[in-house]
């Protein structure tokens, strides 16, 4: 019923609204070249491009080599240990850091001191303003052994010392280093969006509640949670559909040579294949590869999601 | 409606490719043809007439020269140096620079067929060479420099070396050592400088020897030039010192993965442990399959399990180690030594305010030998570092190639070191001649010596703007064709040594010398017309990648047969990942490149002119007679 209702709203666009299609014209020239484009690059995936001086032409006039690329890297000694690296700490930021932006807005929605709340807001969205690059050059200071904060805090809780110092950077902790710097650096820009999805509820159904006289922590879960279902919905199969995809900056600059067993994802591997070892093809093939599991996962998970909620992007 | 929505999409995407299609077609990008030469004046066939005097006023241009590679510093646009090229040459250069060490920004420039009209570069010029797009060398001075070729043909060696199978040279080297050149020095005086070495802090070191003394008075610090002693002397400072276990006590020279042994310090300590590269029949062997390997790893590893090396050590930036450095934090550092350079130099002058040593405020290079008392040989490269091509989207190759004439004569080399001549500019003059070309002197060993170029001063106002600005001239700052032995030989210091840092640079490793040898056997290239080549790179590329990603784990185990175990299954993958193959090609490079070198073995040990089998460990601290006093004006410069 709300579909035929929209549909009767619907305006009908023709040819007088033509310099609303300019507009649009321009939307679409930017996404056809910058992103439809550049995908004959992928052809890349299917040639014989590593180590060549000169890719475009490779592309035209290359070697075809069907899926050999493909086969190469299911084979890879380090596929494993990429994959392994790539899908399990995106599972976990699936589970600690998609959510984290929920609870700080629910969180901070609840906060009735307004100059306090906008305060820590900013405070918060700050470090998303941050590069990566220089983000990360602070994250490894603070984890320094012997300059850093970090161990002299993990002592005091009994966790570190100097007969046992811990170094935050290797192998054992790096994990823990990627999700919780993460989370500080998008926790409050994250919330924005959940924090105008709540703006939007309507108001009066907090006032019915509390005449009914409810407490705030029901009004959070049976109100302002289901409000904002939906676009927990749309993020969280966004999210889903990037499973096998990292913040190539976040990684590489929290990367060493301790920890690369650990922190060694599809996007730090591909982009060491391209430029280190110059083998195009063979990272072609795996970003494509990428891409693909990507968008069945995007596609599955919009599926189970329309069965079980009756909510999907598409 | 529907149907005008969906033939204006289908009319917008026909335009959008049709429209790229057709200026594509028309784009040099499209252009995969070998290059042409235009068609330009040919300039003088005498050769003995310098091919950059040939140009006219009026025909000033301006060209584009890439480096790739971020270490160098680009010389401003204004200086001295670069006007009197520009006046010299009428070419105004702009110097655009990699800002990673990656090859992103090349690749770019290459794929876009943006190549610049000189590009400089440290790796992959073959692969440019091959895609048809650089000129070679000796085809444009043939057209307009014969001069330079002349240059190259009596210099002789790097063509000898890089010359492809046609004979075609299709790049100018910079840090090319020639050995004539080099000959000539050490009669001088002096000596290469290995490019690499292991120091540690000088008042822990004379600590610990003074007591050793005091225990044993027989006791001489040649004694501890082995591993063992060199652990114990660690050991020793660590707990006389009280340094705790999150002290940076052993300091590698950062990871990288571009590295061939995965770090310079790794590979600096395989030579201090000997690990030999080629066998005894002068075939190429894989170094790291070697039992000195096994050893030096199984000594990281003690290191390692006695608290000296953690995996803070390991994980450490450059940035980071600097920082150590310059706090003093590491009692040994192993790895590049002109990179930190600068952080020796402020442990030494207290920037930090954690030096408490006064004169022994300073690290100082040791040399030690494996367990069975091999002698080290620490590489000294002398066989090129940056490749500069002209590219074949150059306009105007016939001045870029007179260009390159002026940069890599006397005339040039002279003005990149030293500027202009005082004599001749009293305004803009930075030095004078302290010895005349031609002048004969006799030599400490009764033999005559005859200055070719003379010996050049800076002019005292250049000496102090030295000491604290070195970018005010542009001296040093166009290296891009620089020939070291030029001002090696030229200099009045036999070298380059007008601030403290210089000086720090020269003694981190100036003890070491006696045990540097010339590897340039060693630095070959493959073939890439060989048809092993693209699959011997990407085994070369798989093993690089897994060593690289399991040193820290093999550093890391308990026990040192846990350390021979994991080596020995790191060398079966590698065997799995075409070990074998890669070493037989790489041996017959390596062959070839010896046989062009005129040389049959590479690894001095082997090579009985080498003079190997008459060195002797005297004293850890090396041969200390090659350190040179910093003269007391230059204490107190800012560099």
């Amino acid at each position: 019923m709300d579909g035929a209702l929209i549909r009767k709203k619907r305006k009908k666009w023709d040819a007088r609204n033509w310099t609303v299609f300019i507009v649009a014209t321009l939307g679409l020239l930017v996404i056809v070249v910058f992103h439809y484009l550049p995908m004959i690059g992928l052809l890349l995936g299917f040639k014989d491009a590593d180590y060549t001086a000169n890719l475009l032409e490779v592309l035209l006039f290359g070697e075809w080599v069907g899926f050999d690329h493909f086969v190469a890297f299911l084979q890879d000694v380090d596929f494993w240990n990429v994959m392994t690296n790539t899908l399990i700490v995106n599972l976990i930021m699936l589970l600690l850091n998609f959510p984290a932006p929920i609870i700080f807005a629910l969180i901070l929605n609840e906060v009735r001191h307004k100059f306090f709340k906008k305060s820590i807001h900013v405070v918060t969205t700050f470090p998303n303003f941050i590069s990566w690059a220089i983000y990360g050059g602070i994250i490894i200071a603070l984890c320094d052994q012997t300059t850093g904060i970090m161990n002299p805090i993990l002592d005091a809780f009994g966790l570190s010392s100097a007969e046992d110092p811990v170094y935050l950077m290797d192998s054992q902790h790096i994990w823990a280093v990627i999700i919780i710097s993460s989370i500080i650096k998008t926790v409050g820009w994250g919330s924005i969006i959940y924090m105008a999805a709540i703006a939007s509820i309507d108001a009066e159904l907090y006032e019915a509640a509390e005449l009914d006289g409810v407490t705030r922590w029901q009004k959070a879960v049976y109100i302002t949670l289901p409000c904002i279902a939906p676009t927990i919905t749309v993020f969280l199969l966004l999210n889903i559909g990037r499973l096998l995809s990292n913040s190539f900056e976040q990684f590489n600059s929290l990367q060493n040579a301790v920890n690369l067993s650990r922190s060694e994802v599809l996007a730090t591997y591909i982009y060491r294949l391209s430029f280190s070892s110059r083998r195009y093809g063979y990272a072609t093939a795996i970003g494509l590869f990428n891409s693909m599991v990507s968008l069945v996962l995007l596609v599955l998970s919009n599926f189970i999601s329309k069965k079980a909620t009756g909510r999907g992007l598409f | 409606m529907r149907l005008a929505k969906k033939f204006a999409c289908c009319a917008l995407g026909a335009l959008l490719f049709g429209g790229g299609l057709l200026t594509g077609c028309n784009n040099p990008m499209f252009d995969f043809s070998d290059y042409e030469y235009p068609d330009y004046p040919l300039a003088d066939r005498d050769d003995t007439i310098d091919s950059w005097t040939q140009w006219t006023d009026g025909e000033q241009i301006s060209i584009d020269w890439f480096i790739d590679s971020p270490s160098y510093e680009l010389p401003q646009s204004d200086s001295l140096v670069v006007q009197e090229i520009r006046r010299k040459t009428g070419i105004t250069i702009n110097f655009r620079q990699a800002t990673s060490g990656t090859g992103e920004e090349l690749t770019n420039l290459i794929n876009g067929n943006d190549l610049p009209d000189l590009v400089s570069v440290t790796a992959g010029m073959d692969d440019l060479v091959n895609s048809g797009k650089i000129f070679p060398i000796n085809g444009l001075a043939e057209r307009w420099a014969p001069s330079l070729w002349r240059r190259v043909e009596e210099e002789g060696e790097m063509y000898a070396a890089y010359k492809d199978s046609e004979g075609d040279l299709y790049y100018l080297v910079n840090n090319f050592y020639n050995s004539g050149e080099m000959e000539e020095y050490r009669k001088l005086g002096g000596n290469i400088l290995p490019n690499d070495g292991i120091v540690v802090r000088k008042d822990y070191l004379k600590a610990f020897c003074e007591h050793k003394k005091s225990e044993n008075p027989a006791w001489e610090d040649k004694d501890m030039a082995n591993p063992d002693g060199v652990l114990e002397f660690l050991l020793w400072a660590k707990n006389t010192y009280e340094l705790s276990n999150a002290n940076h006590s052993v300091l590698i020279s950062a990871f990288d993965s571009n590295e061939k042994y995965g770090s310079r310090g790794i590979q600096v300590l395989m030579e201090y442990f000997s690990c030999e590269e080629e066998d005894a029949n002068g075939n190429y062997v894989y170094p790291q399959a070697s039992e000195n390997f096994v050893e030096m790893m199984q000594w990281l590893n003690e290191l390692y399990r006695n608290n000296l090396l953690h995996s803070g050590c390991l994980g450490a930036t450059q940035t980071q180690i600097n920082q150590y450095i310059q706090n003093g934090e590491p009692i040994m550092y192993i790895g590049k030594m002109i990179t930190p350079a600068s952080y020796f130099r402020n442990w030494e002058r207290n920037v930090s305010g954690k030096n408490p040593a006064g004169e022994d405020a300073a690290y100082v290079p040791i040399i030690f030998t494996n367990e069975s008392g091999q002698i080290p040989q620490l590489s000294c490269r002398t066989q090129g570092e940056l490749f500069t091509m002209v590219s074949a989207n150059c306009e105007r190759p016939d001045r870029v190639i007179k260009l390159l004439d002026f940069l890599y004569s006397e005339e040039g080399q002279r003005l990149i070191y030293y500027g202009v001549d005082a004599s001749e500019d009293a305004e803009n003059g930075t030095f004078t001649y302290a010895v005349q070309p031609g002048t004969k002197v006799t030599l400490d060993d009764g033999t005559e010596y005859v200055y070719k170029y003379g010996q050049m001063d800076y002019t005292q106002e250049v000496k102090n703007a030295l000491q604290v600005n070195v970018e005010s001239y542009g001296i040093y700052f166009c290296m891009f064709l620089c020939n070291p032995m030029y001002i090696n030989l030229t200099s009045v210091n036999g070298g380059q040594f007008n601030n403290y840092r210089d000086y720090v640079k020269w003694n981190s490793r100036a003890a070491l010398m006696p045990y540097s040898y010339d590897k340039r056997g060693f630095e070959f290239m493959l073939d890439t017309s060989d048809p092993r080549y693209k699959s011997s790179l990407t085994t070369q590329s798989n093993i690089r990648s897994k060593w690289y990603k399991k040193y820290a784990e093999i550093i890391g185990q308990d026990s040192p047969e846990g350390v021979a175990n994991e080596i020995a299954d790191l060398l079966e993958w590698c065997e799995v990942a075409g070990l074998s193959d890669y070493i037989a090609f790489n041996n017959d490079c390596f062959k070839a490149h010896k046989q062009r070198l005129g040389i049959t073995y590479a690894w001095a040990p082997n090579d009985p002119s080498s003079g190997y089998s008459a060195l002797t460990i005297d004293s850890v601290y090396g041969d200390t007679s090659y350190y040179k006093a910093i003269p007391d004006e230059l204490k107190n410069s800012a560099l």
